[in-house]
């Protein structure tokens, strides 16, 4: 598990998710209430980002479906997904978001 | 024990059954369906399963995993029921063996419409089950050409599977546009264009007279003057609601099973949902039934919820979808009414969104690639909000900012 920079917080805004690719990883960063969450961005049920999704109330809407996750908890919420979304740990240093990998 | 029949185990009987024991549920809950296969998602059909290049990886759209039926005491049979008795309460399986129960649900969803004539054979299919689709992608291999019957959203969509697979694709239609009724003029004709730079070729106001079987293909004779030979054909000219059960058990039908915004049928105790269910919809209440995947996951999520004594009414925003090439269309609402100006938010051609509006509210709205802006406006078009048109239009205003300012 290591910290790695995935954006630069000036770069992410209320309501609208943010992809960030780390090696091979591909996240997605939610900006709630002042607080920088962490989720994986491909979705549980079927491919798509979640970064192209509707983020509102804490919760990550897919774009293609409409499942909906919980950005701080990563639980499924609603049909049609029932696996929950992986989420990351998320440190901000010096104006750069950290995600644990 | 209380019992729960669902008889269809498509997706909406497989919705159904998990919000029963979602929502704490522990009788008995019995699913069955005709179908060989535990409950799937059908969208997967005209697309990865006749794309996909491994025969044994072509299909993963299982609604559940395989151990959820017996995890949650599902009792998932695969046979369909011949007969249903409402007085009494049971239910005669092909087997033979009969089933009592509590309540019923009837999700047993739609059929493929067949050309007079022309039944399925080794070179003329229709797409509706996995078993077809899985016919079809056999045939596919080493096929030059097809005929695609009807250019609606299925035909659509094999169309563009049978192109990236290299097959000449001729799509016959009757209507002079594609999807008249479901798209704007201007994308029904954006849409065609995108198949005809895929290779696809379109007979548009075409009537198919007659189709001769003969050893490697079929002979189409299609008005007004065009015979030609094609290795297989694809009838996609819409579906038929499975009624003919409910009919027979004296259930009020009549273009699908007649419910309410409850999903109750006329027969106490007894719902339907999904492709099968005809219900009264929008404020002026006139019967429809919807062929879409969303609702036949969310009307028999609200039929369950019913079933088990809450009051929840099923009034959706329709909402469907088809991905063509790398086009993923969504739309909002229903074309069913005047609309008075249309403003477009328009990244690139492959990435827009297409409002209609009428009296200042967004009645429709279609999105290519942009699922997220779509959503972003569902609220306004579900509460006919009005809207200053200049701001929607102006891509300098964020859509979230407009919808915000609108129910604040």
């Amino acid at each position: 598990m290591t910290l790695q920079f995935a954006a630069n917080l000036e770069d992410l805004n209320v309501d609208e998710p943010y992809a960030a690719t780390i090696g091979n990883e591909q996240i997605a960063l939610y900006l709630v209430d002042g607080e920088v969450y962490a989720t994986h961005n491909v979705c549980t049920h079927q491919f798509a980002l979640l970064s192209d999704g509707f983020l509102e109330d804490g919760c990550i809407e897919c774009p293609l479906h409409q499942g909906k996750f919980d950005v701080k908890t990563g639980a499924a919420l609603c049909a049609p997904v029932t696996a929950p979304i992986r989420t990351y740990k998320v440190q901000i240093e010096k104006g750069a978001v950290m995600v644990e990998l | 024990m209380e019992t729960i029949l669902i008889i269809g185990a498509g997706q909406a009987g497989g919705r159904a059954a998990e919000t029963l024991r979602a929502q704490g549920f522990d009788g008995s809950v019995v699913l069955a369906g005709d179908e060989q296969h535990r409950p799937y998602e059908r969208p997967a059909l005209s697309k990865t399963v006749l794309t996909a290049a491994d025969d044994n990886d072509c299909f993963s759209a299982w609604l559940h995993s395989s151990d959820f039926y017996e995890t949650n005491k599902i009792d998932w049979i695969a046979d369909s029921v011949e007969l249903l008795d409402v007085r009494h309460r049971t239910a005669t399986l092909q087997s033979g063996r009969s089933i009592g129960f509590d309540k019923c649900l009837i999700t047993t969803g739609g059929r493929a419409r067949r050309l007079p004539g022309t039944p399925d054979s080794g070179h003329v299919f229709t797409l509706r089950t996995l078993q077809d689709a899985m016919r079809v992608r056999t045939r596919m291999v080493g096929a030059r050409s097809v005929a695609v019957i009807g250019g609606g959203f299925l035909g659509l969509e094999f169309a563009a599977s049978a192109r990236a697979r290299g097959i000449d694709v001729t799509v016959v239609e009757a209507g002079e546009q594609l999807l008249e009724r479901a798209l704007p003029r201007e994308f029904s004709e954006r849409l065609r264009t995108k198949h005809e730079q895929n290779g696809v070729r379109f007979m548009l106001g075409a009537k198919l007279i007659s189709s001769t079987e003969e050893a490697s293909g079929v002979t189409l004779s299609i008005a007004p003057n065009v015979s030609e030979r094609f290795d297989f054909v694809v009838v996609a000219i819409g579906q038929e609601p499975n009624e003919a059960l409910a009919r027979a058990s004296g259930l009020t039908t009549g273009n699908g099973i007649h419910v309410d915004t409850h999903c109750r049928t006329s027969a106490d105790g007894f719902y339907a949902a999904g492709d099968c269910a005809n219900f009264p919809f929008g404020v002026s209440a006139r019967r429809l039934r919807l062929e879409s995947w969303q609702n036949a996951q969310d009307q028999a999520i609200v039929a369950a919820r019913n079933m088990l004594g809450e009051s929840v009414e099923y009034r959706p925003s329709p909402w469907f979808w088809t991905d063509q090439y790398d086009w993923n269309v969504q739309m909002l609402g229903m074309l069913d009414g005047p609309v008075d100006q249309w403003i477009e938010r328009q990244t690139s051609i492959d990435k827009t969104l297409l409002m209609g509006l009428r009296n200042n509210a967004i009645t429709y709205a279609l999105a290519v690639n942009n699922g997220g802006e779509l959503r972003a406006i569902r609220r306004l078009v579900e509460q006919a909000t009005q809207v200053d048109p200049e701001a929607l239009a102006d891509p300098g205003v964020k859509l979230r900012q407009l919808e915000r300012q609108a129910h604040s």
